[in-house]
């Protein structure tokens, strides 16, 4: 994006949802799996002893949604381990 | 992982598949509850206004059938059927006779029900009985070739068993035979 442009409001709340660090990454791909089936494994456990399917479905979209809300979108939480940037060189390459 | 979408996307779709996995498992440990069959009683009380009936076509032709309503008792228990996986059952009544003369065999259902499960399973052994006193068939028995005079009828009691995830069966419960009056009352 070059020097002078600027972004609309929308826009610009997309691109701070979306960027996150490298390290955040690695660690939101592993751990939303291992929510998930815990929840799923645990719940079905408690409904089969309980003859109530609903109880598992219930907790499993539940804890999906609530890991859509806290893992999808990049929170500042997710943005501590910045990568070094170089300064950027606007003058042309020779 | 890059994007929001993308994790959006991976969220989503992992947990539809571990709900296909646990409907399957919840369908393939239904199998080990009971599922037996339940015990049915059916008496006909009486069979009303049993008439030869005719009606005109607006163009001018004439049909006419026999034509019976009946009253009957049912009572049945259900609990053999119940496991976690059930969710609804559809009792019908099926009247089966047939011709004498021609041959050939006919259906009739004259009275369906819709039963749901109840929710708590600690009240399973006492909401599982069905006990219908007097009951009047909803749909009349029709025969088109008015053989129903001094006819030997049968009472079919069948279910059909809806669960949750799996295949729809149908289940003959019981079977009772009724001999039609002689004549039209």
């Amino acid at each position: 994006m070059a020097e002078g442009q600027s972004d609309t409001f929308w826009k610009s709340l997309y691109i701070y949802f979306n960027e996150m660090d490298f390290e955040s990454q690695l660690f939101v791909k592993r751990i939303y799996k291992i929510v998930i089936l815990t929840v799923a494994i645990i719940s079905f456990i408690i409904a089969f002893f309980l003859e109530r399917f609903s109880v598992c479905v219930y907790s499993t979209i539940g804890a999906s949604v609530l890991c859509i809300l806290v893992l999808a979108p990049a929170w500042p939480m997710w943005k501590k381990n910045q990568p070094n940037w170089q300064q950027a060189n606007w003058q042309k390459q020779k | 992982m890059y994007s929001i979408t993308a994790r959006f996307n991976q969220i989503v779709f992992f947990t539809s598949w571990t709900l296909v996995v646990l409907s399957l498992l919840n369908q393939g440990t239904a199998y080990f509850f009971k599922t037996g069959k339940p015990t049915v009683d059916l008496k006909i009380l009486s069979a009303d206004k049993f008439h030869h009936y005719k009606a005109t076509y607006y163009n001018g032709g004439v049909t006419d059938w026999d034509q019976v309503t009946f009253k009957f008792s049912l009572e049945a228990d259900f609990e053999p059927v119940y496991n976690w996986n059930l969710k609804q059952l559809f009792l019908y009544v099926n009247v089966h006779h047939e011709h004498q003369e021609k041959g050939f065999q006919s259906d009739c259902v004259i009275y369906d029900k819709i039963i749901s499960r109840p929710d708590d399973p600690s009240t399973w052994s006492n909401s599982s009985k069905l006990v219908l006193k007097n009951q009047r068939a909803e749909y009349p028995l029709k025969d088109i070739h008015k053989q129903l005079r001094n006819a030997t009828v049968n009472f079919e009691v069948w279910i059909e068993v809806m669960p949750y995830v799996g295949y729809i069966r149908r289940e003959k419960l019981g079977d009772f035979q009724y001999q039609m009056p002689q004549q039209y009352n």
